[in-house]
């Protein structure tokens, strides 16, 4: 489903990810941990060509990302992208900014694009929020909007870039339940998180990166009880005594 | 093609540099007068008694919504009736510095309520007086987002600066006129009137962005 | 004090009045055009054309306004058409030239001020380039800009007093003939200064209504507490 070979890039002399080879299948749920700044974002936005890469290419459903003549928008119609700061449009309601893609991008009617909208807002416990403005909700409710959003395109591809570290315990729970329901359906995910436990709980396969390298990966067991690299560790026992306080 | 006499203009030099001293005293007195009126006039409206704030708000809204042009006319006109004469020089400075000063307060204003009230709250906190936490907290903070905003505020009174030339105060923008007019040469004073003014206010511009990269506060992005 | 020469002039200062308030809207409409062109230009980044509108707009923006009134009347719209100008058609075109390049500054930060994050998130749903434009980064632009394009034309209409040192019989000048008749020019000042004030003063009290619009913040907003 996604491909990334030999994928580099660097910013401003800094070389954010370094010589990258990975590839996720359909259906699998990958999540990427690893120290701040160590360049998990930037792994997560190369997929749908909101950074442009350096050197290498980067396959999603075979087309390749990276090419100069590639339609960008139509990729991106596929992968949907859920951001650590929502992101919402301010200036449209919640049901807008459900709606506003499936219509113009999906050429959607409008009211299937609506009932559709019903259906995924449903979904996310924020049926009572429809002619809200992004102001007027809360973080959690703000970053469901943003999943139901996505969804709305019918993606076969969810990248998550840190979806609730903007958020509070009580409110990060909501959403973190709204993922995991989305993972039970089957939907190729891939999760940027600070969340061990969750990380741990819903991921197949988990990747450690560190300074824009891979450092290990394998079956989220393998990574948390059997860590193989020394950096691994450290950063797993830092990252657990944080979750535990 | 229109005939471009340069020898008008080398002719007319001293005339115009003359005028352009005017401009440049016209301006600076009145925009140290403003700045002086502009903090008189925030010190009216924060800490001020009721009628103070009223007299600082009215005077604000009157000079900022009404032309330029019909207060120099006033003062010029209206103030010799009440018995204060004034050489055509000093009403233009009045003038110009009553309305600068409105906007000058505005800037300083905004600068202040800026800083967020949790830093007031913070150094009050830690027993600093009210004058202290003005001095070491607020101002420096202010300073940085006023200084850019002042900068253009002088510029604006530079260039308001050539309406004085219709109280028969004989500054640059008189005398590109009057030369205009004279040798029957628009374009060649115009062009040189206009490069002059933007040297003038190009000084100022570039004197603003130094003054203000000396206040930066490390680490940070100067966004006004 | 002699407040009966506005009553006994009432129709002409009128008659003054509305040529102000025509110069006003022409030159608003003229100058909101060139302005977002400009404004659109300089955003764009497109080498050439972005350095002829940095280029307008920095120079426009370092010479009064007068300088244009003045040149453009005697100067540079005979010397094009071979004949003398209107003092309307001369006032409008030195309006034009003048507010645009102002107004093509509020465009262009009005443009910058949406946030990257929002781009991205329109970026990520497929929209393209002009989707993006029409339906994200105009609307939040347009209601940003609005309370600095209200007070441009507040400065607008002031300025249009200067149209009356050319000869056009607007507003201010219409006051000047009479008092230069009367000799009560105290009287006739305040009277059109009040005039200016209403209309100015009114307009400002109406942006200032819109500015309060939940969704116009521009700053980055940390998300809210978890009872809602």
């Amino acid at each position: 489903m996604i491909t990334f070979e030999n994928v580099s890039k660097s910013y401003k002399g800094l070389n954010v990810l370094k010589n990258i080879n990975v590839t996720i299948a359909k259906e699998e749920i990958v999540a990427i941990i690893g120290p701040s700044g160590c360049g998990k974002s930037t792994f997560l936005k190369c997929i749908n060509g909101l950074v442009p890469v350096n050197k290498g290419k980067i396959f999603v459903d075979q087309i390749d990302v990276t090419a100069k003549d590639v339609d960008l928008n139509k990729i991106r119609s596929e992968v949907g992208i859920v951001f650590q700061q929502f992101n919402l449009f301010p200036h449209l309601t919640v049901m807008e900014n459900v709606t506003l893609a499936p219509i113009k991008v999906r050429k959607m009617k409008e009211n299937e694009s609506k009932i559709q909208a019903l259906h995924l807002l449903e979904k996310v416990g924020l049926l009572d929020k429809i002619d809200k403005y992004p102001e007027q909700l809360s973080g959690g409710q703000a970053q469901r909007v943003a999943i139901a959003r996505s969804l709305a395109m019918q993606p076969k591809i969810m990248l998550f870039d840190e979806p609730t570290s903007a958020l509070d315990p009580q409110m990060t729970q909501e959403v973190l339940d709204t993922i995991k329901t989305l993972a039970k359906e089957g939907m190729t995910m891939v999760v940027v998180t600070h969340e061990m436990n969750f990380a741990r709980e819903l991921a197949n396969r988990v990747i450690f990166l560190s300074r824009g390298q891979i450092i290990e990966e394998g079956s989220s067991d393998k990574i948390f009880d059997n860590p193989q690299s020394n950096i691994t560790r450290e950063f797993l026992k830092s990252a657990f005594k944080k979750e535990l306080v | 093609m229109y005939n471009f006499d340069t020898s008008v203009i080398l002719e007319s030099i001293p005339f115009l540099i003359e005028g352009m001293k005017i401009t440049l005293f016209i301006s600076v007195i009145s925009s140290i007068c403003a700045f002086l009126i502009g903090l008189i006039i925030v010190f009216f409206r924060t800490m001020g008694s009721k009628p103070l704030k009223f007299i600082a708000v009215s005077y604000v809204e009157i000079i900022r919504n009404t032309p330029l042009l019909i207060q120099l006319y006033f003062i010029y006109k209206s103030l010799p009736a009440i018995g204060l004469m004034l050489p055509p020089i000093g009403c233009g400075i009045l003038a110009l510095s009553v309305y600068t000063g409105a906007f000058i307060s505005e800037v300083l204003r905004a600068g202040i309520n800026s800083v967020a009230s949790e830093q007031y709250q913070a150094s009050i906190s830690l027993g600093l007086s009210k004058f202290q936490t003005f001095r070491l907290v607020i101002f420096p903070q202010a300073i940085r987002i006023i200084i850019p905003p002042l900068g253009s505020q002088f510029i604006n009174a530079i260039k308001n600066s050539s309406l004085v030339s219709f109280i028969s105060v004989t500054d640059l923008f008189y005398r590109v006129y009057k030369g205009a007019v004279d040798d029957f040469r628009f374009f060649e004073f115009f062009i040189t009137g206009a490069l002059i003014y933007m040297v003038l206010t190009g000084t100022v511009a570039l004197l603003t962005n130094i003054f203000e990269n000396q206040f930066k506060i490390q680490g940070r992005t100067a966004k006004a | 004090m002699h407040w009966t020469d506005i009553a006994e002039n009432y129709d002409f200062l009128m008659k003054g009045l509305f040529i102000t308030l025509k110069l006003a809207m022409v030159s608003v409409s003229g100058s909101l055009i060139i302005g977002i062109i400009l404004g659109v230009l300089r955003y764009s980044k497109l080498f050439l054309l972005s350095w002829f509108a940095v280029a307008y707009i920095e120079s426009v923006r370092s010479i009064p306004l007068i300088l244009f009134i003045v040149f453009i009347h005697f100067g540079a719209l005979p010397y094009l058409t071979g004949e003398p100008s209107s003092f309307f058609v001369s006032a409008c075109v030195a309006f034009i030239i003048f507010t645009s390049a102002y107004i093509a500054e509020i465009i262009r930060s009005g443009l910058n001020s949406v946030e990257k994050g929002h781009i991205d998130a329109a970026k990520s749903l497929g929209l393209n380039r002009m989707q993006r434009l029409t339906y994200i980064i105009l609307p939040l632009a347009v209601s940003r800009m609005t309370p600095a394009l209200v007070s441009q034309f507040i400065s607008l209409i002031k300025d249009t007093s200067l149209a009356s040192t050319i000869g056009l019989i607007e507003l201010t000048r219409s006051g000047e003939i009479i008092y230069e008749r009367t000799y009560h020019e105290t009287e006739i000042l305040i009277f059109i200064a009040f005039v200016y004030f209403v209309i100015c003063f009114g307009l400002s009290k109406l942006s200032a209504l819109w500015e309060t619009k939940p969704y116009m913040c521009t700053e980055h907003r940390e998300p809210v507490g978890a009872n809602q």
